[in-house]
């Protein structure tokens, strides 16, 4: 580097210094970047520990910022994580620039694969601390390292440290502060000469087209580019030449049957085992048990493992479905009775139906799965920091992969069990990106949360209590099979999509098992507070949304009652002012009368309200939409008031909820409203026929299990996969399933003479 | 037992073997990713594990396989 370059970047030091952490997955990273920073994470994210960028500020008299990169082996973008990590070390990221200054956190006692990134690092021409991590753990394991020609074969600063017993944090502390430190010396090390002799002009043509680079970072920006794809697409834009420049290159060492894939670790080792040789002596066998080892002999077990992995999840499940409920049933009532004070404290009119039935519903619609959502967020947190989430991968591997799927997929699809948002999200954390894809296919058809109101709602409506072998209710096992009617086809369209679309692939399953150690409360309790401010934000938006889009779809246009209706209400008044009349004139004053008559007439009006608001809905737009569709859902087995109802929930499934209830005109309604299901149990058809039947229902569940009615879900997906292709393959196919399986189910169950 | 050992993949080492690593059977991006887990030719692994699924230690840390991927590592048992 040359010294003008020096001199910017120390100028960039005193306005405010931008400090990036990185490391190998499970080196204390996270650890350290509290310590730094004393402040707990802002961007806390979904599983994978960390896998949005985070920072803080680390106190002194020049305010220094902390960047937590995504826990990385190499900076060969694999996984999305990588890439992350490397767009912020070379400044790839629009507006943010290059860093000040890198900390690689190594874990002392794995030196040498750890290195590995570090040489990486080094070669970005940017400042560099070793800060070794675990020297504890190292020692404990036999291990002396010699510090001092360490840092002198690498060039720059080493540190001792262990961050959990908080020591060696005040020596990080000084050397982040410190203004002098220089650029990390040029590599020492060679690729294979055969690769070696085509950097030079790449560099040359990526320095006349991209003059922007750095310097120094010019030749680990060609390695990437030579190695990777993607790393290749980013300069679509900016370098057109060395893009093609690069190609050509690429297909003359392919000619010459140069493996240049494998060019870069094979260099990058040649000269790190050596130096670590030298820099390590072993006091102590590394292959003896650790306590980690003997934990694992048993949770691993082949037959244990599967046992206690199940059991947990048992334990998960438990406490989402009913440690929740007094909570979710006390959020419920106090919508209902927020609802009423709005009621009773505002004029009636369009702008207190739309606070009402809008605006407070529609957020009592997000809030209400707030419980269950922190309680799954809880436990994978739980499982995160002890390190069980490693191993529940590995237990579950085998099954997975005899359904196409790793065993990293578990953990996205458990956690789509309480919403696909954070499931999709957390398929980021597999480095294969066609399994990546199949797990953001199929994530969607595990029941997430939002399926279940509907579920409660249909099936203690519709199906017959009762108990199988007098231990399980039938109610309990429809609420089950639709769980595993969801799992099933999950599987099954991840089997199809790996046979047809991605088929060829080889199977790979790698993983390191961190030690267990000790959960850290505080941490798992801000990550999941974290996690579910970030689903209520997101999922709140579409629904409260929709909720306001529905009650206009539902409130115009403002239709005239029908004769009929009209003659209800007109008979009624004339029956209320008689009878007023005739006790007025036995004597009773006439405000009295009347407050009598009318809390005698009160559920007479109630009739008449209703089925105004009845004959509004079926001529609203939603009724319009609903008969319009009934047609093409009628096979299925359901009216247009059920049309209507799918209609408004493809914006979310819980919709539904509201929506039946809106058609049928029941005030404040929960899925467990004995009055909703009591009103769709007595709808009934012109001829008499009921609308509802035990078939209907099913029909209805099982479309319910398979269709994919999010949007935010959709949006997710677009965003993760970066096109629209992907999101609209979802919907076809979730929803072309949905359609084929009710279809099957009703027409299959009339065959039979179920109806 | 011969002196020189021709290469065999992990999963016919018995657990507690330290082997050294040969070669990798396996396509660019997997063996890659080997590597970067420290799973690396000429490296000195103990099997911890070998049966339905594969646990082998690399230095401290303990590195999963699926045995299918492990079946395709190939190494010399080590003789202290």
């Amino acid at each position: 580097m040359s010294k003008s370059s020096v001199h910017t970047n120390l100028k960039q030091v005193a306005k405010l210094k931008r400090v990036a952490l990185i490391g190998n997955p499970n080196v204390g990273k996270t650890t350290v970047f509290n310590v730094l920073t004393g402040m707990r994470q802002k961007v806390g994210n979904y599983p994978g520990v960390t896998v949005e960028k985070k920072t803080g500020r680390m106190d002194g008299e020049v305010p220094i910022e902390i960047i937590d990169l995504p826990g990385s082996y190499s900076l060969s973008p694999k996984s999305l994580d990588e890439r992350i990590a490397y767009d912020v070390l070379s400044g790839h990221l629009a507006n943010e620039p290059r860093p000040d200054l890198v900390v690689c956190i190594v874990d002392a006692s794995n030196l040498e694969r750890n290195l590995y990134l570090v040489t990486q690092v080094l070669d970005l021409g940017l400042p560099v601390i070793v800060a070794l991590n675990m020297m504890d753990a190292a020692e404990a394991a036999g291990l002396v390292i010699d510090l001092k020609l360490l840092s002198e074969k690498l060039g720059v600063p080493v540190l001792p440290m262990s961050a959990s017993k908080n020591e060696g944090i005040g020596k990080l502390k000084y050397q982040i502060r410190r203004t002098d430190l220089t650029v990390a010396p040029e590599r020492s090390w060679t690729l294979m000469p055969a690769v070696e002799v085509e950097i030079p002009a790449l560099i040359q043509i990526l320095a006349e087209e991209a003059p922007k680079v750095p310097e120094r970072q010019r030749f680990i920006e060609v390695l990437q580019c030579l190695t990777s794809d993607t790393m290749l697409d980013y300069w679509n834009k900016w370098a057109p030449n060395f893009q093609k420049e690069v190609q050509q290159a690429r297909l003359r060492l392919l000619s010459n049957k140069v493996p240049y894939q494998q060019a870069e670790v094979i260099g990058r080792y040649g000269w790190l085992s050596p130096l670590v040789a030298q820099v390590v002596t072993r006091k102590k066998n590394v292959g003896d048990a650790s306590v980690s080892d003997k934990i694992d002999a048993v949770l691993t077990h082949r037959v244990f493992g599967p046992l206690f992995f199940g059991l947990i999840l048992l334990l998960i499940f438990q406490a989402v479905f009913s440690w929740a409920t007094p909570l979710m049933d006390l959020i419920e009532s106090s919508v209902i009775g927020l609802g009423a004070i709005i009621r009773a404290s505002f004029p009636a009119g369009m702008a207190t139906d739309l606070l009402v039935d809008g605006v407070v519903s529609g957020v009592g619609n997000v809030v209400v799965f707030l419980p269950q959502i922190l309680l799954l967020f809880f436990f994978l947190g739980l499982m995160e920091d002890t390190g069980y989430m490693a191993r529940s991968a590995f237990i579950m591997d085998r099954l997975m992969s005899r359904v196409g799927l790793g065993g990293g997929s578990v953990v996205p699809l458990l956690s789509s069990f309480a919403c696909a948002i954070p499931g999709i999200m957390a398929a980021r954390t597999l480095a294969n990106p066609k399994d990546r894809l199949i797990t953001i296919m199929v994530a969607p058809l595990m029941s997430c949360s939002a399926r279940l109101p509907v579920y409660t709602l249909f099936i203690a409506a519709f199906l017959p209590t009762g108990k199988v072998l007098g231990l399980i209710t039938f109610q309990g096992l429809a609420m089950f099979s639709m769980y595993l009617l969801g799992t099933v086809m999950a599987f099954v369209a991840s089997m199809v999509l790996k046979r047809i679309v991605f088929k060829g692939e080889s199977s790979f399953f790698a993983m390191e098992l961190p030690p267990y150690r000790m959960p850290r409360f505080k941490q798992i309790f801000w990550r999941m507070i974290d996690r579910s401010k970030a689903f209520v934000i997101r999922a709140g938006k579409i629904i409260f949304g929709m909720s306001i889009i529905l009650w206009g779809l539902a409130r115009f246009p403002v239709t005239e009652p029908s004769a009929e209706i009209a003659l209800l209400r007109s008979s009624a008044d004339t029956v209320f002012e008689q009878r007023v009349d005739s006790l007025a004139s036995i004597g009773v004053p006439y405000a009295e009368a009347s407050e009598q008559i009318g809390a005698e007439m009160a559920s007479r009006y109630r009739r008449v309200d209703a089925a105004e608001a009845g004959f509004q809905i079926e001529h609203s737009f939603i009724g319009k939409i609903g008969h319009t569709l009934e047609p093409v859902m009628r096979p299925l087995g359901f009216d247009w008031k059920i049309s209507a109802g799918i209609v408004s929930a493809f914006a979310a499934r819980e919709v539904i909820i509201s929506a039946l209830a809106t058609i049928y005109s029941v005030g404040d309604v929960g899925e467990d409203s004995p009055l909703l299901r009591e009103k769709l149990k007595a709808d009934t058809y012109p001829n008499g026929d009921p609308v509802y039947t035990p078939l209907v229902a099913v029909s209805l569940l099982v479309f319910f299990v398979l269709a994919l009615q999010c949007m935010s879900t959709l949006a997710i997906a677009k965003r993760e996969t970066n096109s629209w292709k992907w999101p609209a393959v979802m919907w076809l196919y979730m929803t072309g399933l949905a359609y084929l399986f009710s279809l099957i189910i009703y027409q299959g169950g009339m065959a039979l003479g179920w109806g | 037992m011969s002196p020189i050992h021709v290469p065999q993949p992990l999963t016919s080492f018995s657990t507690g073997v330290l082997v050294q690593l040969a070669f990798f059977a396996l396509g660019d991006p997997e063996a890659q990713r080997l590597r970067e887990l420290g799973v690396i030719e000429g490296n000195q692994i103990h099997i911890l594990k070998n049966g339905d699924s594969f646990v082998c230690c690399v230095e401290s840390s303990r590195i999963a396989l699926r045995r299918e991927v492990a079946m395709n590592v190939f190494g010399t048992p080590v003789v202290l």
